[in-house]
């Protein structure tokens, strides 16, 4: 039998990996990786990850407007939506992707983030 | 460069449908640059296809590979070179020369292109492209200050602005900028407004797309092998 596939968490250093590093949390279901900056994202190495390894991917970076990159979380933003227009037109689920943008002090909505994700 | 544009997956897919080895061929040049048909994109959409298959519980695998340039038969036939054993059906990234190139080398494979060839333009920013050249075949930039009249006139006037002309922009629709418009104010800012007054003669469109297909070749690039 083969093992349940499990998450993978891309957190930007500067603001999804302070909430982990803050939360505590020791995570079973899922794998955590600190990424320099959310539009560092690629939608080909995402599928990849996909199609060979994990069930499913968050990204978590800095809040609208607080990119440290200027414009990294805006750029991944979009080719999320980008990418899950592909997915929708292959019929295939659009939730083994999620973004959010998230600052360093929403601890709360992180640890809601991990704990479905962990469920 | 040549400005493209990839096709819906969807369409890309019903290309592939029913082959069981199919291999997405980028280009590292022109389809690269537009994030349409390079290297990147080639292992997107073989990702978006192998989960599509997945999904599907069908045995099928997509892989993929990608040259400098696909119009260059030395490139592709690098790609030809690595394949174990040849697919099924071939998705081709590059222009429509690059489609038709990979073409002659794979023969008796079929090839489809995965993107559309749409203009000869300019980068102008990240993801930003327009249209600058219409491969006329005798290029006539030296006389309307650098602005070609042919791409960029919506009436490709070589003697223009037309009557249509207002507030700069062009009458066919009011987000294009009038090429004569642009072109006046940069003689005007040239200091070569006389140029202006220059009757452009008619143009020989034979060079252009009205005498069968266009070939072109380099003399001193060529050897003949078969001279002593
Ligand atoms: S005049 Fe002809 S060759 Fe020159 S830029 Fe225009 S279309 Fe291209
Ligand atoms: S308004 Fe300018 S660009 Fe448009 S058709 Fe007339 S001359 Fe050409």
């Amino acid at each position: 039998m083969t093992a349940k596939r499990k998450n993978l968490f891309l957190l930007c250093e500067n603001s999804g990996y302070l909430l982990f590093e803050k939360a505590g949390i020791t995570p079973n279901n899922s794998d955590i990786r600190e990424i320099p900056c959310a539009g560092r994202v690629e939608k080909n190495e995402l599928l990849d990850l996909l199609e060979n390894e994990y069930r499913k991917i968050i990204i978590v970076s800095c809040f609208e407007g607080a990119c440290h990159y200027v414009y990294g979380n805006k750029r991944c933003a979009k080719k999320i939506e980008a990418l899950k227009k592909d997915l929708t037109e292959l019929s295939l689920d659009t939730e083994i992707i999620e973004f959010h943008s998230l600052s360093a002090n929403m601890l709360e909505d992180f640890r809601e983030i991990i704990n479905k994700a962990e469920s | 460069m040549i400005v493209v544009k990839r096709k819906p997956i969807k369409e890309i897919l019903e290309f592939v449908k029913n082959s069981k080895n199919i291999l997405i061929a980028g280009c590292g040049t022109c389809a690269a640059v537009c994030l349409e048909g390079g290297e990147k994109e080639a292992a997107e959409i073989k990702g978006l296809l192998n989960l599509h298959f997945k999904n599907e519980d069908k045995n099928i695998s997509a892989l993929c590979d990608s040259a400098v340039r696909l119009c260059d038969p030395e490139f592709v036939k690098d790609i030809k070179l690595k394949c174990n054993v040849l697919p099924d059906v071939i998705i081709s990234l590059g222009c429509g020369a690059g489609v038709q190139m990979v073409s002659d080398i794979f023969e008796s494979v079929p090839v489809f292109p995965g993107i559309n060839t749409t203009f000869l333009g300019t980068n102008d920013e990240l993801g930003v492209f327009s249209e600058k050249c219409q491969g006329c075949g005798e290029c006539i930039l030296d006389k309307t200050g650098g602005i070609c009249p042919v791409s960029r006139c919506s009436k490709s006037l070589l003697n223009g602005p037309c009557g249509g002309s207002s507030d700069g922009k062009c009458e066919v629709d009011d987000t294009i900028d009038c090429a004569w418009q642009l072109i006046f104010d940069r003689l005007k800012t040239m200091n070569m407004l006389d140029k202006m007054q220059e009757i452009i003669p008619v143009k020989d469109w034979r060079t252009s797309r009205d005498g069968g297909v266009r070939a072109m070749v380099k003399e001193e690039a060529v050897i003949d092998k078969n001279e002593e």
